[in-house]
């Protein structure tokens, strides 16, 4: 019982002021859960839960925004919880006070008591409410009588519904009750929103044999969510001088709701709108009691989760800044700017920005600022990188709690932190940093006739089987930068062709073959002088005297490097020997196994094959 | 090879393996005389051997049966230095346990 507020319902809907002060995040107890079944046309995608939630000395009943589905999806949220609401709207809905829960959180430790107290129904102070309303004939002027009685006729639709998709907004302006953004679905209800346009298109046409015609789009958002709304033919005549970005309008329906078609928007809603002519849009008398903008910031780390061609929203600390770069598409021949700009956060990953055009140009934030991006899309280039759609935006030190949090952390212990994990590898586990990077056992390489088309990049960690011992090395030219084969002139001299000089002896280098095998197969690679080097333990010229003396130390040596177990990046790339046409794989590096990350990367890989 | 393999553990298994020989990997937070104090995910209390040379702060791998009083007799102990990666030891004995047909604990 302690950890319920008791009381705050009571203030939320008398006093909201005293509401926010005194119980800035209220616990309650959920007495009920219901799932709305959705038997509407079509759609899937708005399954809406009702909850009651007490304090233990009220009831009241709430809908659980979607975007705070997943406390039901977990099956965190069950009757008895306790649960802290960190995010709500309440609304008076003709006679019933309601709200709306748009982020709660199970407070899973404390079980699911049984009903804890004996909470009566929140009595609606309606009285309170209505005086805040403004008079609907003043607030519409010269709007036509029709348009006001469908307003009035919306108050009695919405009050209808009470509880089902949550019906007006803070402090209801106008005859009609704001719906909030999140609950608009092709439901057929009649609503109005109050939204502020955060960005608006330009007006593109098209010409096609069925007719032309032109459109433009504009993303509004409220407290609750963000939706993409577009005007066609005449509207955009009606429209496109009224919609300003940055301006808050109230929008009203008659007005089509339709699945989202993705491809066009960045905003995460299911839903888009569609002007109508008798669409209503005024501009709000209020403009500053909707948010300007609105994020949804994934963190770095999480990118590696998201799929490719998704957009998010992040935000970082800015730890390198390049150069504007003039790049033509090979495609269209028109040419773009580009910056590229290397963005941190505290969950030490670091990450590819990409900006383009006119961000790029006049870019000038300073290293070490905040950076908020929306509007991102995700890529799997290098791993994961991301790039600013033009349909995104910037924000530069941000004045909201995720950028002052960041900056703290920066100050702390991001400043000095220097090697910042990336996602290069991301495609299976990967070890090495580095773009051509993909991790693959020996099979994989043979079944994905890696290098047979073009040249593939692959790291594969394996033992070595068996290391050839004839024709390890050559003679190569003593000076510097070359390496050609030198030939022997037969008295102790060996002569260059290509530096046309002779030199007292020959610097032997190695060109290896080795074999090597996982629990998928072997290959053969052939390793150059540098990684040869790394993997005997000697230089060729050694090898080679070892090889002379004949005692011994030659075989030792090659049975020491045997059986090692390393990390071979190779490069897989056709090459023709004399009629014959091979995949050759060569060895670029080789490298000693980090058998903690190794060891890490493994357990994830466990841990996600068991959640499957 | 034995047929059955010593079980990795750590002090939340020790109730499950009384009077068996099993292996800890942890960290070295006291010594006193003949006793240690490993941490394992909790805290283990090991009698040591004549042989153990175990340094405080080290990582240390013990081989050793299981006492009633939930501590354990060292039979072998191995000294892992400082750069030990204690959450990805303990992952091997979660995910060891989790998957016990793979391993032949019993």
């Amino acid at each position: 019982m302690e950890h319920i507020t008791q009381g705050a319902l009571e203030a939320i809907f008398t006093d909201p002021d005293r509401a926010v002060n005194q119980f800035p995040v209220p616990v309650m107890q959920c007495l009920h859960i219901k799932f709305l079944d959705n038997k509407g046309p079509a759609a899937a995608g708005s399954e809406r839960y009702r909850i009651v939630l007490s304090d233990v000395r009220n009831y009241v009943q709430c809908m659980l925004a979607t975007q705070a589905n997943h406390v039901m999806h977990d099956g965190q949220l069950q009757r008895g919880s306790i649960v802290r609401i960190r995010q709500y709207q309440a609304q008076a809905l003709k006679g019933k006070n309601v709200m709306i829960i748009l982020d709660l959180e199970v407070i899973t430790s404390l079980g699911t008591p049984d009903k804890l107290g004996e909470p009566k129904g929140m009595e609606a102070a309606t009285t309170e409410r209505q005086n805040t309303t403004i008079g609907g004939a003043g607030f519409y002027g010269a709007k036509s009588e029709p348009v006001q009685e469908s307003k009035s006729q919306v108050q009695r639709q919405i009050a209808s519904r009470t509880g089902g998709g949550g019906g007006g907004g803070h402090g209801g302006h106008s005859a009609s009750t704001i719906y909030p953004v999140e609950a608009i679905s092709p439901y057929g209800n009649k609503w109005t929103i109050k939204v502020r346009v955060t960005s608006k298109s330009d007006i593109r046409t098209w010409h096609k044999n069925t007719g032309d015609g032109k459109l433009f789009s504009v993303n509004l958002l409220d407290e609750t969510g963000e939706i993409r709304a577009t005007a066609f033919n005449e509207q955009v005549d009606q429209f496109y001088d009224l919609l300003q970005e940055g301006q808050v309008y109230y929008i009203s329906t008659p007005c089509k709701v339709q699945l989202a078609k993705k491809q066009f928007s960045n905003l995460p809603n299911d839903y888009e709108m569609m002007f109508e002519r008798d669409t209503v849009i005024e501009k709000a008398e209020d403009q500053s009691s909707v948010p300007q903008v609105r994020f949804n910031f994934c963190n770095i780390q999480e990118l590696q989760d998201v799929e490719k061609d998704a957009t998010v929203d992040i935000i970082g600390v800015l730890k390198g800044v390049g150069d504007v770069e003039e790049i033509t598409s090979k495609t269209t021949q028109k040419p773009y700017n580009k910056r590229e700009l290397t963005v941190v956060d505290d969950t030490g990953y670091s990450v590819r920005v990409t900006v383009w055009g006119k961000t790029a140009t006049d870019f000038d934030a300073n290293a070490e600022s905040i950076i908020a991006f929306k509007g991102m899309r995700v890529s799997d280039f290098g791993g994961r990188s991301l790039s600013l759609l033009s349909s995104g935006t910037m924000a530069i030190d941000p004045d909201i709690p995720e950028a002052h949090k960041l900056k703290g952390w920066y100050e702390s212990s991001g400043r000095n932190n220097n090697s910042y994990a990336t996602h290069n590898s991301l495609s299976s586990m990967g070890s090495a940093a580095g773009r051509k990077d993909e991790i693959k056992t020996v099979g994989q390489v043979k079944t994905e006739n890696l290098g047979m088309e073009t040249v593939d990049y692959f790291t594969v960690q394996a033992t070595i089987l068996n290391i050839k011992q004839k024709d390890f090395a050559y003679p190569a030219c003593l000076s510097e930068n070359c390496n050609k084969k030198v030939t022997d002139m037969g008295d102790g001299t060996w002569r260059c062709e290509k530096c046309d000089t002779t030199h007292e002896r020959a610097q032997y280098r190695y060109i290896m073959s080795i074999d090597i095998s996982d629990h998928t197969g072997h290959i053969w690679l052939s390793c150059f002088d540098e990684q040869a080097k790394m993997i005997m333990g000697k230089t060729a010229d050694e090898l080679m005297e070892a090889e002379q003396r004949d005692d011994g130390s030659f075989a030792a040596a090659f049975d020491a490097a045997n059986c090692r177990k390393l990390v071979f990046r190779c490069r897989a790339k056709m090459d023709t020997y004399g009629e014959q046409t091979r995949v050759r794989y060569q060895v670029m590096s080789v490298a000693p196994i980090d058998f903690k990350s190794e060891g890490h990367k493994l357990a994830e890989l466990i841990k996600q094959m068991s959640q499957m | 090879m034995e047929a059955i393999a010593n079980p990795r553990i750590t002090c939340a298994y020790l109730n499950s393996y009384v009077g068996k020989n099993v292996i800890v990997v942890g960290k070295v937070i006291q010594l006193r005389g003949d006793e240690a104090l490993i941490d394992a995910d909790g805290n283990i209390t090991a009698h040591l051997n004549r042989e153990a040379h175990l340094s405080a702060g080290n990582g240390v791998q013990i081989i050793g049966k299981v006492n009633p009083d939930l501590s354990i007799k060292v039979l072998s102990s191995l000294d892992l230095g400082t750069s030990v990666d204690y959450n990805l030891a303990n992952s091997v004995v979660e995910i060891s346990h989790q998957h016990r047909s793979l391993f032949s604990y019993d």
